[in-house]
């Protein structure tokens, strides 16, 4: 059985509670589903939520200890991961170097591979949805906007996914059916903030994350990106047209990435979907087999 | 190196819904002798006819009434039929359990609607009553809800036997995938989804659609040093024997459902399924 010694967040389906695992004393994390208090019964993040955990088993991806119900709520038992990703790189005192960085983009990498293989989109990724085990270790967490990759181009899905800085171009024009790349692309963005230490494309309201994605990256044409030009929100941002960047102006922003860590990075965030790498061609990168070999977990920074 | 298999064998569906044909048999049976002995209780046979009819015939009507995915039809029979391994229709009636699986399945997969929407095109459905079942529902399926079926695999099948086999041409190919994919639904009423893996079921699915392309195929793609094409062309076969259910007639439908009628009448029930969680 479990304890619940200290609330410690409240959203608006769950609460989390630090407790205890009373046979071990090991420290977990319960989360605690509201469940009368939605005119359409259960809340479906929530839904979403234990379907993924359920079936996630991975080094890189929070664990679902247990579910169990008391006093008709659902209750979930997941491991207790103190701190993430985006406290670490707010934490102006912590230094990464490029083996830090290479450890973290690895362990992001496996986890995400993990969830494509079964087939499941996160469709959320950023910063504070990696968590940190004491260990070192990388767990994606949060799986309540997930949904299955869709079985054909025809299964229409829903383009408001994912945080506004860190959403792929054809989520922000709208796009009605996307692949894994939606993924890919908020890693690589990630990866841009761990060399910036600051968020790389912050628009304020999704249109002017539109234009800052094409400011910094190019206006992509139907030349380059086939059917561009056919999702909903292209023509209003075609014009102006904005260059993409040159390799120079890239090096000068990302002033301590190697060539291979700029590489690998700019394949993440190719605009075309198609053209954008997959997990499994990331992992590959000559970035992961070029020195300095990644930092091993258990020596990787952690909050001061 | 963890290969596709093995994360099928980490799925819910194979860790905690998968059965041999004599454990299956066991967990149908069971919930009937859990209710208390009557004199209008219905047999085991008869509680599984009523099942079955309403996960083909039933399910399949609510779903059309609301032009549902067929991915939201199969997983709502897959959660019909969990739950009657755990209760009898005899405790929960059919008739609220089964709007329940298709709600509940709807949000699963990304088809959610409104209460309001879906009971008032339901006759005789009060929102309360199916959001009274619905954690009832959730939890009877021990908290999963993934269900894997046939359908993935078999547009994997339907790309990869447009390059293999050059004696069909595409347009054969297509209708072969279309009426193995409305079979590979309606296999869910079946026992198939509880005994064998969703790839298999779709190599079952062409088997039955069109025997000399599956074979074909499967010849040409499945051979080799390490995989027996005997061995899986037998426990295809046995599969196949199975995909398709005979459904109960009519009258029989009728009589039962009114033995059932009775039944809950008699033993004082106030109606289906108004009764208080079992606590055991």
């Amino acid at each position: 059985m479990y304890t619940k010694d200290k609330k410690v967040g409240e959203g608006t389906f769950a609460i989390v509670y630090v407790g205890r695992q009373a046979e071990t004393d090991r420290k977990v994390a319960v989360k605690m589903i509201k469940v009368n208090e939605f005119k359409n019964g259960l809340d479906m993040t929530a839904i979403r939520e234990i379907k993924f955990l359920q079936e996630m088993r991975h080094p890189n991806v929070i664990e679902l200890l247990d579910v169990f119900v008391a006093d008709g709520n659902i209750n979930l038992v997941l491991e207790f991961l103190p701190s993430d990703l985006e406290m670490l790189i707010r934490d102006r005192s912590v230094v990464f170097s490029e083996a830090d960085m290479k450890s973290w983009l690895l362990m992001m990498l496996r986890g995400v591979h993990h969830c494509h293989r079964n087939f499941v989109l996160h469709r959320d990724l950023k910063p504070n949805n990696m968590l940190l085990a004491p260990d070192g270790q990388l767990k994606i967490a949060d799986f309540g906007l997930a949904r299955a990759m869709a079985l054909t181009p025809y299964e229409r899905m829903t383009p408001t996914v994912v945080t506004r800085w860190y959403r792929a171009p054809e989520l922000l024009m709208g796009a009605r059916h996307y692949t894994g790349a939606v993924d890919v692309w908020s890693l690589g963005i990630i990866f841009a903030e761990l060399m910036l230490r600051v968020p790389y494309l912050a628009g304020q309201t999704d249109e002017e994350q539109l234009e800052i994605t094409f400011k910094a990256l190019g206006t992509p044409l139907p030349s380059q990106w086939k059917g561009v030009d056919a999702l909903p929100e292209y023509r209003k941002f075609s014009t102006p047209r904005h260059p993409a960047p040159t390799r120079q102006q890239l090096q000068e922003l990302f002033s301590a990435a190697s060539d291979a860590a700029l590489d690998l990075m700019c394949s993440m965030i190719i605009m075309d979907p198609i053209k954008r790498v997959t997990t499994d061609e990331a992992l590959l990168a000559a970035y992961f087999r070029d020195a300095p070999a990644p930092t091993r977990t258990t020596e990787l920074p952690k909050k001061s | 190196m963890v290969t596709d298999a093995d994360l099928y064998r980490r799925s819910s569906q194979y860790q905690k819904w998968s059965f041999t044909k004599d454990q299956l048999a066991e967990l149908l049976a069971k919930p009937n002798r859990n209710v208390p002995p009557h004199e209008l209780a219905l047999t085991v046979q008869e509680e599984q006819q009523l099942i079955l009819y309403y996960a083909a015939e039933q399910v399949k009507s609510v779903c059309q009434q609301f032009k549902l995915p067929s991915q939201v039809r199969a997983t709502a029979i897959s959660f019909f039929r969990k739950f009657y391994m755990r209760y009898s229709v005899m405790e929960y009636h059919p008739k609220l359990i089964l709007p329940t699986c298709v709600f509940f399945a709807a949000k699963a997969e990304n088809a959610f609607m409104s209460i309001t929407t879906f009971c008032d095109s339901l006759a005789k459905t009060e929102p309360s009553q199916i959001l009274d079942l619905e954690f009832l529902l959730f939890k009877t399926l021990e908290f999963t809800a993934t269900v894997h079926n046939g359908l993935r695999p078999l547009h994997g099948f339907f790309l990869d036997m447009q390059t293999v086999l050059d004696t069909f041409d595409r347009t054969e190919l297509c209708s072969i995938h279309d009426k193995a994919k409305s079979l590979i639904v309606d296999s869910f009423v079946s026992d198939v989804c509880f005994l064998y893996t969703p790839t298999q079921i779709a190599l079952a699915a062409l088997m039955e659609v069109n025997e000399l392309a599956a074979t074909q195929y499967m010849a040409q793609s499945m051979d080799g040093p390490n995989t027996s094409l005997d061995r899986l062309l037998t426990l295809i076969h046995g599969c196949r024997q199975q995909l398709v259910v005979n459904l109960p007639s009519q009258e029989e439908v009728k009589g039962i459902s009114k033995k059932l009628s009775r039944y809950y009448k008699d033993t004082g029930s106030e109606g289906p399924a108004t009764k208080k969680q079992r606590t055991n």
